[in-house]
Formats: structure tokens, C-alpha cells, sequence
């Protein structure tokens, strides 16, 4: 809730400033910022091929065994870092955002087994809920289409991310309902799934924000789409069970490419060799 | 470029295995009610997958072809006259083979797997031949063991070419009532007896796992199945558990006593002696699980040829020892699963060099499942490393 109430402060902040100050215009060609970063995401996973522990015969179950995965808005995360820049010129710029990022992804798989002589059937329902942590280096070339003090961009390039650290838990209930409350379910611990995960990623990124300049700093809010080309499930080790869950909880993880939608927030400071560190100069038109 | 040139490094390196290679499947029946005891698996005719014979409902037979990457393929579950299955498949000219058993007149059946058609037709039948215990294909003649509940004996049979005549049979006395244990066994209650039968690599001796006297015991049988020598056993709490030759009179063994397990990898036994079973020297391993099925076979790893034990821990694992045949040295081991129950049912060595493993796997806690779990060849080297 935070973070939310942040944003919003400080987007009517951007805007109460705007209304003020469009007198002014950015002196921004080479120039170089630096700052920090911050903000949430949303993860989401594209199947690229299933996999099962549990294999399907004539005499499984009719329910499907697919996995079910969370929509991008359930699949929360964070990151934070550094923010560099250099404008070429007053509307062209090349910005490193280096910043160690959590997300996740979440599936829902569920089973049945009919006990005929004790009339007792057996089903349970389990969501998966995995969260990957890891340094996210994009290297975005950005336009600006004003020069002005409050200043709308979009931003494009690529990212390279390296995995630190994977974890893995998996809720259950045995009512099979297509939902799995994580307060009332029962639920494993939480295992190391590291090495059930590719480390390097390298993909595309996208997006657009607008930033307020001042005198001395500058703010944005920006929102990035992600989108990474390699297949992030370790396939030598699919099977190698390291969480233990294999058979117990018969999971087995789909090749999956990630995708991850953030928000975030930026303050910038300008280096500069002169005395003066002002960025603002007046409108001459 | 440079993020290129830092992410090539981990674009993944060649290895000599395929992620397809390694892999766990577990083979679903919704029938909460069904336990399923997976008893052997061979190659299919066309080496496109394997074959797996299992146990159900008791006694019930099912056979089912998967694919080799553990894929299901069919399955067919035979009529309710041929029931207990033995878990020796034999492989003939290329064509799989299983024995049973007739559900009411107790006698043998010979079953060929068709598995064009996904079923089994009957080859042959042997009406004087009463509860199979084992079969075994020795590479030039295939035997069946029998237990005959009405002349009290331990029967073994050489059969024809063909498989439909009996060309010689064999025998040895049973002096104590075994029907309770012969009846738990083919039906599933408690625990299985291992039954099994060889031979020498010379061809001089056959040599059988079962009832002999008043024990539990391990025969040796001339060419003609007259008897040679026995090593007996304690009652029924020790014997053999698993055996395999490795010539000159020597061989790979397991044996139990109660529940302890032993392992000799290279001991001397002679055919002709009249000894006891638990005077063979051998190796004590607390964590096995006495009951459960033993494995020892002939596995070639990078290039070198070892003995492997497969066996299950009393924590439910599987434990995985390789052996040098030459010198009985303990060159790997490995243990597999966590959490789940699973217990050793077959191995065998895969055309990539890889490792099969059936077994039974207990899931959600209580239903019997067949499992098939798959060692790539660098997994099955990384053993020995």
C-alpha cells in the first residue's frame, strides 16, 4: 500500500509543478544524471513446452492435469537500484538502470482419485507460488518529446538478467474449486528451487513515464515491459528434484519464458563540471 | 556486444546427455482403490520404448508399453484367468514373453506380448506345471520354476524352442507346509518371496532361489536339473535375496536374515556343497530394507562393465551401489527420492546408457502407482565418478 500512496503524492506533486513551471525548458544535451530507482512489478510466465510427472492413461481422471497460471496482476514483485543517464541531445538519451529485482510466477494444479469402497474420494488443489530474485541490467535508449521541465518519453532496448536465488512453495487444499486461499490452506516450506532455474536471461524492453525536472533533481514515474528470450527452466535438472517435490506433490515445472510488467519511480541528480549545477533555463520563445 | 559477450557464457554448454534423457513419471489410475505393483520391464520388440508387467488388485495382470522418453503408449489389462504374473519377462527371437498363472486351475501359461495388436495371446499352457514362481531365459533355453502344492516339491522346467512343450523338468522335496507362504505371494499379502533362477556363465550349473527341505534356500541343479548342492536357508527368515554370476564359481549376492540385508559382490560358492546360507561372508547394510526386492545386474558404464545393486532404504529410497566385479570394491553409490515412498522393482541398462528403474511409488500417501525413473548416461557416470 505504500509504495502506492508514494506514487500517487508524488505524481500530483509532477503535476502541481507542471501547471507552474511550463515557462522553463531543460538544458539537458550531454549532460549526464545519476540517482536511484525503485518500484513493484508483475511477473508472468509463457509456456513454451509442459511437462508432467504424472502421465495421463486411459485410466486417469477426465479433468485435465494442465497447469493453471496466475494472470500477470497476481504475480507481484519489487526491485530497486541505480538510474544513469547521458543525453546525446536535448531529447535523446541512453539510460542504465542496473537493480536487483524480485518476481514471481504462480500455477494451480489440482488432482482427484475416486475411492469406490470406502466412498471417500481423494482430490487436492495446490498453487505453486515460486519467487526469483536477481539482478535486471537494461540498457534503454530514451526520447524525450519535450524539453521541457515536465517532460513525457518513451524508452526501448534490451536487459540482461542474472538469477541469485530461487524459491519455491506450494499451498494446498483438497477442495477443488479453482481457488487456494493462502491463509487457510496448508502449506510446504519453503525450498530452494535455484537450481532448477536457468541463472542468464537477455531479452527485450519497452516503456514510457515522464519525468520533472527542478533546478537541482529530477523525478519519474515510468512503467517497462519486459520480455526475455531464453527459456528459464533448467532442463538437465527438470527432474532432479532438489525442492523434494517431485513426486510428493508430483510437479514438474514447464519450459517457460518470463515476462514482467513494472512500475517505478526514479530521482535523478545531474553531474556536472561547472559551478552552477542549475538545469533550468529560461523560455526564450 | 558486450552484453552478448557476458551472455554466451551462459547460453549452456554441450554434455553428453539430453535433458530428455533423465527424467520421473509416475503412470495415473484414477481408481483410488487400486494398488498396482509393478513386478518387470524389458525392452520393446522394436527398442522404441519398454515394456512393463505389473500386478493389481492381488493378482491381476496389466501390461503397459511407454515410449523412451516414459511416455504412456497402451496398456492392456489381461482377462481375470491369467493372473500372478512372474516378474521375469523372457525375451525370445526378439518377441517378449511373460508366465502366469490360470486363476482356478493354478496351472502355467505361456503369454506372448503383442504389442501390435496392444493385447497378449497364449502360446502354451502347462496343466501339470502348478503355481510359476520364476522364469528365466539362460540365452539358449528359457526355464520356468514352479512350486507343485501336490507333490510338496520345487519343480524347474526346460522348455522347448518353441515354448509350447516341457523338454525337461526337474525337482527338488519340500518337507514343511510352504502353501501359506506360496498363497501370501501370489496374491500380494505381506511380503514377496524372491524367487529366482540362473545359471552359471559355463552353462554347468542351473542354479534356483526357492523351497527346499525345510528352508528357504538357494539350489544348484546339474544341466540334466538333477540336484547338485544347496545352500540353505535359515527357515524362511534367510536366504537369497538376489544372485548374479559372475563365472567360475563365483558370484554377486545379497541375502537376507530376518530383516537385515548382506551384500557379497565377489564370493566363491560351491556348487556341489551342502552349506548353509547365512555362513557366506558378506556385508551388513543396516539402512536396507530386507523385504523389498533386491536387483544385481550387469552394467556397462563408460565402458567398463560393473555389478549394480539396486535396493530400497528403510526411509523409503532407493540406494543405487555399483561394484567392481573384479575386486568386490564399492566404486559409487547413489541415492534416489525424497519425501514419497518408492520401492525397487527392475533395472535395466537403456540403449544411451542410461538406467531404467521401475518402481512402485506410493503417491498422496497411499495409492500404489508404477513409476519409471530415468538416469541419463552422464547421471549413471557421475556415479562411478
Amino acid at each position: 500500500m505504500m509504495p502506492t500512496k508514494t506514487l500517487l503524492f508524488i505524481f500530483v506533486l509532477a503535476i502541481g509543478q507542471l501547471l507552474q513551471a511550463q515557462d522553463y525548458h531543460v538544458f539537458r544535451q550531454k549532460k549526464m544524471y545519476v540517482g536511484l530507482t525503485g518500484g513493484i512489478n508483475f511477473g508472468g510466465a509463457q509456456v513454451v513446452k509442459d511437462y508432467h510427472v504424472l502421465v495421463n492413461t486411459p485410466q486417469s481422471s477426465a479433468t485435465g492435469q494442465e497447469k493453471k497460471y496466475a494472470s500477470i496482476g497476481q504475480n507481484k514483485g519489487s526491485q530497486f537500484g541505480l538510474y544513469f543517464s547521458y543525453s546525446f541531445t536535448r531529447k535523446l538519451s541512453f539510460v542504465f538502470e542496473p537493480s536487483f529485482q524480485t518476481t514471481s510466477f504462480n500455477y494451480a494444479t489440482a488432482y482427484s482419485w475416486s475411492d469406490t469402497v470406502n466412498s471417500s474420494d481423494f482430490n487436492i488443489e495446490m498453487m505453486h507460488r515460486q519467487k526469483l530474485s536477481g539482478v535486471n541490467l537494461p540498457l534503454l535508449a530514451r526520447y524525450d518529446f519535450t524539453a521541457s521541465q515536465f517532460s513525457p518519453y518513451v524508452q526501448g532496448g534490451i536487459f540482461m538478467s542474472f538469477g541469485h536465488h530461487a524459491r519455491k512453495t506450494i499451498f494446498y487444499d483438497n477442495t477443488i474449486d479453482d481457488e487456494v486461499d493462502k491463509e487457510t490452506a496448508d502449506q510446504t516450506g519453503e525450498a530452494d528451487l535455484t537450481r532448477h532455474m536457468n541463472r542468464a536471461n537477455v531479452g527485450l524492453s519497452a516503456g514510457a513515464g515522464f519525468t520533472w525536472f527542478a533546478n537541482y533533481f529530477a523525478i519519474s514515474l515510468e512503467s517497462n515491459f519486459r520480455y526475455g528470450f531464453r527459456s528459464m527452466v533448467n532442463d538437465r535438472n527438470r527432474y532432479a528434484d532438489y525442492t523434494g517435490f517431485s513426486v510428493q506433490y508430483l510437479d514438474a515445472m514447464d519450459q517457460l519464458k518470463l515476462f514482467n510488467l513494472d512500475i517505478q519511480l526514479s530521482i535523478m541528480f545531474p553531474i556536472d563540471n561547472s559551478v552552477s549545477l542549475g538545469i533550468l533555463r529560461k523560455s526564450r520563445y | 556486444m558486450l552484453f552478448l559477450g557476458i551472455a554466451v557464457p551462459f547460453s549452456g554448454c554441450k554434455k553428453d546427455s539430453k535433458p530428455e534423457d533423465s527424467f520421473i513419471k509416475i503412470y495415473d489410475d484414477q481408481n483410488g482403490n487400486k494398488h498396482v505393483h509393478p513386478l518387470g520391464m524389458t525392452a520393446s520388440e522394436s527398442n522404441d520404448g519398454y515394456i512393463v508387467v505389473s500386478a493389481y488388485d492381488g493378482w491381476r495382470i496389466q501390461v503397459m508399453k511407454i515410449d523412451n522418453t516414459g511416455e504412456f503408449v497402451w496398456n492392456y489389462e489381461l482377462p481375470s484367468n491369467y493372473v500372478n504374473a512372474v516378474p521375469d519377462l523372457v525375451k525370445m527371437n526378439g518377441q517378449n514373453y511373460l508366465v502366469c498363472m490360470d486363476a482356478v486351475g493354478l496351472f502355467t501359461y505361456v503369454l506372448k506380448i503383442d504389442e501390435a495388436a496392444h493385447t497378449t495371446t497364449e502360446v502354451s499352457s502347462f496343466s501339470n506345471v502348478l503355481y510359476p514362481t520364476a522364469a528365466y531365459n539362460s540365452g539358449q533355453t528359457i526355464y520356468i520354476q514352479n512350486y507343485d502344492r501336490l507333490s510338496y516339491k520345487t519343480g524347474i522346467h526346460r522348455l522347448s524352442g518353441d515354448l509350447s512343450s516341457i523338454e525337461q523338468s526337474g525337482s527338488v522335496n519340500i518337507f514343511t507346509d510352504v502353501e501359506e507362504q506360496i498363497v501370501n505371494h501370489v496374491t500380494y499379502i505381506g511380503n514377496r518371496i524372491p524367487f529366482f533362477v540362473s545359471s552359471t556363465p559355463e552353462q554347468d550349473y542351473i542354479v534356483m532361489n526357492g523351497f527346499y527341505n525345510y528352508s528357504f534356500s538357494l539350489i544348484f541343479l546339474n544341466p540334466d536339473l538333477s540336484f547338485a548342492g544347496v545352500y540353505n536357508g535359515a527357515g524362511f527368515n534367510g536366504g537369497l535375496s538376489a544372485l548374479s554370476p559372475l563365472g567360475a564359481s563365483r558370484f554377486a549376492l545379497a541375502r537376507f536374515s530376518y530383516d537385515n540385508l548382506y551384500y557379497n559382490p565377489g564370493t566363491t560358492l560351491n556348487p556341489t556343497a551342502i552349506d548353509i546360507a547365512e555362513s557366506i561372508p558378506a556385508q551388513g547394510h543396516s539402512e536396507l530394507a530386507a523385504e523389498k526386492p533386491v536387483l544385481i545386474r550387469d552394467i556397462s558404464i563408460s565402458g567398463t562393465q560393473y555389478k549394480v545393486y539396486l535396493s530400497s532404504t528403510r526411509s523409503n529410497q532407493l540406494l543405487i551401489s555399483v561394484y567392481d566385479p573384479a575386486t568386490g570394491e564399492l566404486v559409487g553409490k547413489k541415492y534416489l527420492g525424497k519425501n514419497s515412498p518408492i520401492t525397487a522393482c527392475d533395472l535395466i541398462q537403456t540403449e544411451d546408457e542410461g538406467l531404467s528403474i521401475l518402481v512402485q511409488v506410493k503417491i498422496m500417501g497411499n495409492l500404489d502407482r508404477i513409476g519409471l525413473i530415468k538416469l541419463s548416461k552422464a547421471e549413471a557416470e557421475a556415479i562411478v565418478d
